[in-house]
């Protein structure tokens, strides 16, 4: 059962109380209905995120700065973003003379495609996820690579000099950055034994946190979430990583042309991509939607309190939120503590550090695999 | 053999510095993250002037005995004074400062004998004709400002205080010199 069962289910409840028979639709029709709904709130849930994460971002970066950030719209500010985003939707939407017509219109949209895509297959619970495909992992890696493609996409299709070199930036990054999150990727793999998101996360369940895959491999997997949420900062185009819009040198990288709603997409993709990095952390490698408190079964209850599905599969959202919440700040304390890195700098890191450190990390975990632990803590007397 | 060993040591060395600088880093600003910001909201919030503050002068013309020394202690002349009679029966009819020019350099409440001169911690002198910056002190009442103008002119100094009863040690200085000139009445633009 996922999202989209759940939906036609509270659907069929829902014709009850009106008298119509929801069932009589034929089955692609309410499987339709199901995705267009999961989708419509997928998108409000990154909306929101875009929305409060550059407020929290805002009030962060103002704070370490020792101000006070945006406070005067609303409550904390919280409005600020709202007027914001009223301001981009009434802006002129610009489309320079010089540009690629149709390119420069279509990057945008599949710079946001490409980062969207990966919330199908994010579990946030049991039964709370689109599609447990077998491939999730998979699925959600190459679309990542669809961002690069439209990044490149905006940088050449701008007729920008300034445009250009952070497409080139970009794809330079992501590119090599790609092969480090493989890797580190393929760590807990190796240790899972399948690609599917759901069954990484309920092969976490267990004692306190320390059936986490960050622990569980120790030394391998825990240094391959540094490595993973590393390549994930680069990937999504953060400060220390943030080559592609660097505004001191380029003037703002490949959304230099860009304004209104097109910028919007933009800038919503960013933040739906550091959630997806955040949350893939989580579910790779800090237990997904287990709580640090060891759960009995998989989401009928704790030891600690019993919960029914609903109850379960709601705490089990608001643990992987959390822990994702917590990644995201993460991510904003490193965007304004960190210098930009230079190119070569980029490179280095991932060719000479994360990369090396990856394979030993996958040999590792692979290793580890092997080992018999049940027949070794049995010998023991453990 | 010793080359490469080298590059072997200094991959490790760099690679050490990296992660303890960038943990040294991330403390610093997480340390302030969680500490009070030093800006404040200031139309809502006036800011806290610190102890030896040089803001607006705060004069008591009750007090003044027209030695004239604050006009001869001005670097550049911001103060105009126009007196009435001589030594003890000197009247002041007229006292202003210019704020367009003062340098808040305290050398006029420094030179006044009865402490009847003084520097507050006013600051919010932002005003909307050059003329404004010219404060009249002849035409003020020092106690209703400092409930209504001066919000944190409060009380008055304790160095006032203090010198309460010398108010007369300074008459001999009062005398103006011969060779001052003329107090030079300006017309504020108003």
């Amino acid at each position: 059962m996922n999202l989209v069962d759940l939906i036609n289910l509270v659907l069929n409840w829902a014709a009850g109380f009106v008298g119509l028979q929801y069932t009589a639709l034929p089955e692609l029709v309410r499987t339709a209905i199901g995705m267009l709904i999961a989708c419509g709130v997928l998108l409000g849930y990154v909306a929101f995120l875009a929305l409060f994460f550059v407020w929290a971002e805002r009030r962060v970066a103002g704070r370490i700065q020792s101000r006070q950030g945006p406070n005067r719209v609303g409550p904390q500010g919280l409005l600020q973003l709202v007027a914001d985003g009223i301001k981009f939707l009434i802006k002129e939407d610009i489309v320079p003379a010089t540009v690629h017509p149709i390119l420069f219109r279509a990057a945008p949209m599949l710079v946001f495609m490409g980062a969207f895509a990966p919330y199908v297959v994010l579990p946030f619970s049991e039964n709370l996820v689109v599609s447990n495909m077998s491939l999730g992992v998979y699925y959600a890696l190459s679309f990542a690579a669809l961002e690069v493609v439209g990044v490149i996409m905006a940088g050449w299709a701008s007729n920008n000099k300034w445009s250009l070199y952070g497409g080139m930036r970009l794809a330079a990054q992501m590119m090599s950055y790609e092969i480090p999150m493989a890797l580190s990727i393929l760590t807990i793999v190796v240790l899972t034994g399948s690609l599917r998101l759901g069954h990484i996360v309920s092969d976490q369940q267990g004692a306190w946190i320390f059936s986490w895959n960050l622990f569980r491999g120790f030394p391998w997997t825990f240094v391959a979430a540094f490595i993973f949420f590393l390549a994930g900062l680069a990937s999504s185009k953060r400060t220390p990583f943030d080559l592609p819009e660097a505004e001191s040198e380029l003037v703002a990288g490949y959304h230099t042309e860009y304004s209104g709603i097109r910028f919007v997409m933009f800038m919503l993709a960013e933040y739906a991509t550091m959630y997806v990095i955040s949350a893939l952390t989580v579910i790779l490698f800090l237990g997904g939607w287990h709580g640090p408190l060891p759960r009995t079964v998989a989401w009928g209850g704790t030891i600690y309190w019993q919960a029914g599905p609903v109850a379960g599969n709601l705490i089990g959202a608001a643990n992987l939120i959390g822990k994702s919440f917590f990644l995201m700040f993460v991510m904003l304390w490193l965007r304004w503590t960190f210098p930009r890195v230079r190119i070569d700098q980029i490179i280095y890191i991932c060719m000479k550090v994360l990369v090396p450190f990856g394979i030993v990390c996958l040999i590792g975990a692979a290793a580890w695999s092997l080992i018999p632990w049940s027949v070794l803590w049995a010998s023991l007397g453990l | 053999m010793s080359r490469q060993s080298t590059a072997w040591a200094d991959y490790w060395r760099i690679l050490w510095n990296a992660i303890v600088t960038a943990i040294a880093g991330l403390r610093v600003t997480v340390k302030y993250l969680f500490s009070r910001p030093i800006t404040v909201e200031y139309p809502d919030v006036l800011p806290e002037t610190p102890d030896g503050w040089r803001g607006v002068h705060a004069f008591e013309m009750d007090r003044c005995i027209v030695c004239r020394a604050c006009e001869r202690a001005c670097p550049i002349q911001c103060i105009t004074m126009e007196v009435e009679g001589k030594g003890k029966t000197a009247r002041l009819l007229r006292y202003e400062i210019d704020y367009c020019i003062c340098l808040f350099c305290n050398l006029c409440a420094e030179a006044c004998p009865t402490a009847c001169l003084w520097m507050t911690r006013e600051w919010d002198l932002a005003c909307y004709r050059r003329g404004d910056c010219i404060i009249r002190f002849h035409e003020r009442n020092p106690e209703k400002e400092r409930a209504k103008l001066w919000p944190s002119m409060k009380t008055l100094p304790a160095r006032l205080k203090k010198t309460d009863g010398e108010t007369g040690d300074g008459a001999a200085a009062a005398k103006p010199r011969p060779g001052d000139p003329p107090a030079q009445p300006t017309e504020p633009q108003t």
